[in-house]
């Protein structure tokens, strides 16, 4: 087979995901993992030096100040302020492309008053609508965690005032943004 | 720091650039290896240094490259380091000559483009990456340059149509640059302006597109490269800073800033000197924390200088500052050939110093800046580097 056989046959494959069903990343490192149980059930654990009273994000081996390996879960408040906004209209990920085709895909990084900058989801449909593009430097969130339909812990911001201090209000806000179930494909295998 | 005198570099090679390709990385660097050592006139039994970059060589590296190539090195590196690559390979290289421990280094980089290869390498960059930031939308650097570029608009005020004035004169300059994968093509500022959104304020025209190729060239003493009566040119300064200003919560400057002054010091020039200026372009605004950070214009002041300033290598564009950027399209036109697009910055400043740009030759030129930027972890790229070059003997 010439070169040119060999990238045809391959592009031959280049077509949308047939899966019936689409899932967020499952892979993590073995510390991401450790994060996500840590986080399962709670509102926010963040790694935390015990000798510095740090926290940190995302998970590491050792502090990152003092390098020691004293570092234990620990809830955090997860309040903070939004340094950055996008929305993603465009993703490598199946189950994005999927909620993309829907409406494009919001996220942010936001400071933790606590000190570590995240990446989190961002629940727009709790800020004023008419205002999402407001919705920028400086804006005041809260950040909690919740497990996604991988069974992955992620991370979602929303409003510093809306009450997510129960798993049922917080698993409330997950559903609406559609990540607590697979991206599904009508006919798919 | 001592200086970098009595070393050149020579011998540019650009490698088989394509968009999708079903060679593997050892293949672009081998033959980019070959093109680099017949370039100068030399054999392979003559290279005693072997430095490679590559994102896509798997399970292999540059000492099982050695076996492949059946070369034996006494001096060997690899450079990880992305977009920050080319820089680094010349400092260490440079260093090795000047000590005696190698007398002729190829610097390689290449990178193979196999079908959905970059979703692989995006999901599994770093393990910040898999943790978090892949998992929130898998947009790949995209995501993060987004979120810089989101930020850098809202607090200078700079405009989607001041990134399209980097875009466009580097499209130019490609349209003269034979292997750049978007030459064949012209881009207008409606093009820009209406294109596919990509991710907030990012458009299609703003974001590089992946490819495979492979970028090399090679460095020895001054006196071994007039023996060889090859062309080349000398590096007047170069440094480095890596994960430079930690606590800013987002990026809008570069380890460049702590450096600049004693760049040029060590060169003798300053930036008004310049005849040419090759900034690692992923994302437009990057090139312009470039040329703020390296003293072309103050912070937040490139979507002005850019408005004002004619980028195009032969100066042809109407507006009357002149200063030749990106001069061959830079990776936006050309394509990232993954970690060697750190080196296509560099390539491009030697054809231009040594007299070997075909279509494109920026006239007179005679000092050439370039500016490397690598690694995006996470939110932020770690890696900075510049290096000023110039003819011999001026
Ligand atoms: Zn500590």
């Amino acid at each position: 087979m010439t070169t040119n056989d060999i990238m045809k046959s391959r592009l031959k494959y280049n077509r949308p995901s047939l899966r019936a069903r689409a899932r967020p990343p499952k892979n993590r490192t073995p510390l991401g993992e450790a994060f996500s149980a840590a986080n399962m059930g709670t509102s926010l654990q963040l790694q935390c030096c015990v000798d510095c009273r740090r926290f940190q994000y995302p998970s590491q081996e050792v502090c990152q100040v003092c390098l020691n390996d004293n570092l234990v879960w620990r809830a955090a408040a997860g309040e903070g302020h939004i340094i950055s906004q996008t929305t993603l209209y465009n993703s490598l990920w199946e189950f994005f492309k999927r909620r993309i085709k829907q409406k494009p895909w919001p996220i942010a990084t936001v400071s933790l008053d606590e000190g570590p900058i995240v990446f989190a989801h961002l629940d727009v449909e709790e800020f004023d609508k008419a205002k999402i593009l407001d919705v920028s430097e400086s804006t005041q969130v809260k950040v909690f965690s919740h497990y996604d339909c991988s069974m992955r812990s992620i991370l979602i911001a929303t409003s510093k005032d809306i009450f997510t201090d129960t798993k049922e209000a917080r698993r409330k806000i997950v559903t609406r943004m559609s990540l607590s179930e697979p991206a599904f494909r009508d006919g798919g295998i | 720091m001592k200086s970098y005198d009595g070393v050149a570099l020579l011998s540019p090679v650009s490698f088989g650039y394509s968009r999708q390709s079903s060679h593997s990385a050892a293949w672009f660097i081998g033959r980019t290896f070959q093109s680099v050592i017949h370039g100068a006139g030399l054999k392979k039994e003559d290279i005693d240094g072997f430095a490679v970059t590559s994102f896509s060589l798997g399970s292999d590296s540059s000492i099982t490259l050695t076996q492949q190539f059946q070369i034996t090195p006494r001096w060997i590196e690899q450079f990880p380091y992305g977009g920050a690559s080319g820089i680094i390979a010349l400092r260490r290289a440079a260093r090795a000559i000047q000590c005696g421990d190698a007398d002729i280094i190829a610097c390689i980089g290449g990178d193979a483009a196999a079908h959905r290869s970059f979703e692989h390498q995006a999901s599994i960059f770093s393990g910040f990456t898999i943790d978090a930031s892949f998992p929130y939308g898998a947009g790949g650097p995209n995501t993060a340059f987004s979120l810089i570029t989101q930020n850098y608009m809202e607090k200078y005020g700079t405009s989607r149509e001041d990134f399209a004035r980097i875009s466009l004169d580097q499209r130019y300059n490609a349209n003269h640059y034979p292997a750049a994968l978007l030459g064949h093509k012209t881009l207008s500022l409606d093009e820009y302006m209406n294109a596919r959104q990509i991710a907030g304020p990012l458009h299609l025209f703003d974001c590089v597109m992946p490819c495979a190729g492979g970028e090399g060239f090679l460095m020895m003493s001054e006196d071994r490269a007039r023996h060889l009566k090859q062309p080349y040119c000398v590096i007047r300064s170069a440094q480095e800073l890596h994960n430079a200003h930690p606590s800013d919560e987002i990026q809008f400057r570069g380890g460049w800033t702590e450096f600049v002054n004693e760049l040029y010091a060590a060169a003798q020039t300053g930036p008004d000197e310049i005849d040419l200026v090759q900034t690692y372009d992923d994302y437009p605004v990057i090139s312009m924390l470039q040329l703020e950070d390296l003293g072309f214009c103050k912070k937040g002041e490139a979507g002005k200088f850019v408005q004002e300033t004619d980028m195009r290598f032969d100066g042809s564009g109407a507006l009357n500052k002149k200063l030749p950027h990106n001069t061959n399209g830079g990776q936006l036109s050309v394509g990232q050939a993954g970690a060697a697009g750190g080196y296509l910055g560099l390539n491009e400043t030697l054809r231009q110093l040594t007299d070997t740009a075909v279509n494109n030759s920026v006239p007179k030129a005679k000092i050439g800046l370039i500016s490397g930027f690598g690694m995006i972890n996470y939110d932020r790229g770690l890696c900075s580097a510049a290096a000023i070059l110039a003819r011999p003997n001026i």
